[in-house]
């Protein structure tokens, strides 16, 4: 009874109340309000959405302006691959390449020289030719190392050597890494300029590969300064060496202008490509030196020799005893009679 | 052999010039990204204490 006769004399004065709220009401603004506490964290980041590029970026003083950026979206995603998918990556293309290579030498054996060796030599490269040859090499082998170390490091030689030596050793491959790949640019620009010209495409390169540089059919097949299976490793080294050089500058000097995304990409397309070389490169290493008897000839003194030269390159013997018979010497080391070019 | 030796000298002194170069060059992260308004020393390094006895 009490309570509802004190409700009856309450209820003129919330209506008034009610009254005057209404028209107060009806001024809150309908969008959303940020500093309110019911705003979703969702909202807030579609409002620092910029109209372009792809981080949700604040304000900042200082000179370093990428340091006001709050959220890359794009960041998550090339976390995962730099942290899982590239090693996989690796994984697969170099332990993969070196157990092929080491089927194949079990299986085909060292290829010998067609004929065995002739006592004869051939000029095969010049000084200049051998000395960039190893520049490129020997840089890159840094570069492979140091690479490397970046990617497995952690996870191989950590547990191994310890924090305090993986550190320097680590710390030093950084700087062998930045520095040295200079040489190894130059290296790629000289070779580029010196061999494009005998390893641009040939219609005799289908047969080569078609028969598999000789390992398929009868003989080898004719092949002019570099055989297909060359202008393929040269092609690699030259476009795999030119994206390395790019993408690693863009790392190392990276502009303020360029976009998160952008550095993001350059660094993927520098560590797939590096792995992907590295695994080319020991095919390389391995077909110069135990794979093929008389290789190693041509980059350690050379001369190689003339058997080799005509089972492997018959077409550049004929044209270098035409013009340049000097290159081939004389018959000293009492070996067998050279085979005829084909 | 001599190309080699070459070669591996070539890639030591590209090496150390590149650093030397760039070591011209380049500014340390405390000059680089921070203003002059936050810096209490020329030498951002310091920031006002003595410098180190070497």
């Amino acid at each position: 009874m009490i309570a509802t006769m004190s409700f009856h004399r309450i209820l003129p004065g919330l209506l008034l109340i009610m009254a005057l709220a209404a028209p107060a009401a009806a001024q809150q603004p309908t969008s959303v309000n940020p500093t309110a506490s019911s705003v979703k964290e969702k909202q807030l980041l579609e409002a620092l959405k910029p109209n372009s590029g792809d981080t949700l970026s604040g304000r900042v003083s200082i000179p370093d302006k990428r340091a006001g950026d709050l959220i890359q979206p794009g960041g998550t995603e090339f976390r995962e691959f730099h942290e899982k998918t590239l090693g996989r990556i690796g994984i697969i293309a170099i332990p993969g390449m070196l157990a092929l290579l080491v089927m194949f030498y079990f299986i085909r054996g060292r290829v010998p020289i067609e004929g065995g060796p002739s006592g004869q030599t051939i000029v095969r490269f010049g000084w200049m030719s051998r000395f960039v040859h190893w520049l490129t090499a020997t840089s890159f082998l840094a570069l492979g190392l140091s690479g490397l170390n970046l990617v497995f490091g952690k996870s191989i030689l950590l547990p191994v050597i310890g924090a305090s030596a993986f550190s320097w050793l680590s710390q030093l491959g950084k700087f062998v890494h930045n520095y040295v790949s200079f040489a190894f640019a130059l290296g790629i620009i000289l070779m580029f300029v010196m061999w494009v010209k005998d390893n641009l495409p040939a219609l005799r390169d289908i047969r080569w590969i078609a028969q598999a540089g000789g390992l398929l059919g009868i003989g080898h097949p004719p092949a002019d300064r570099f055989n297909a299976g060359q202008k393929l490793m040269f092609w690699s080294t030259i476009v795999g060496g030119a994206a390395l050089s790019v993408s690693g500058y863009i790392m190392m000097f990276r502009p303020a202008s360029l976009a998160m995304s952008a550095f993001q990409l350059a660094t993927v397309v520098h560590g797939v490509t590096g792995l992907v070389l590295v695994a080319i490169i020991a095919a390389h290493i391995y077909i110069g030196s135990v794979g093929m008897e008389g290789a190693f000839a041509a980059m350690g003194k050379g001369k190689v020799d003339l058997n080799w030269a005509k089972s492997h390159h018959s077409i550049w013997v004929d044209k270098v005893a035409k013009n340049r018979p000097q290159d081939i010497s004389q018959n000293t080391a009492g070996g067998r009679a050279p085979a005829p070019a084909e | 052999m001599t190309s080699f030796i070459a070669a591996v000298l070539a890639v030591i002194g590209i090496s150390v010039g590149a650093s030397m170069l760039l070591e011209t060059q380049q500014r340390t992260a405390d000059a680089a990204y921070t203003t002059t308004g936050a810096r209490v020393d020329l030498d951002p390094r310091l920031n006002g204490a003595p410098a180190p006895k070497h």
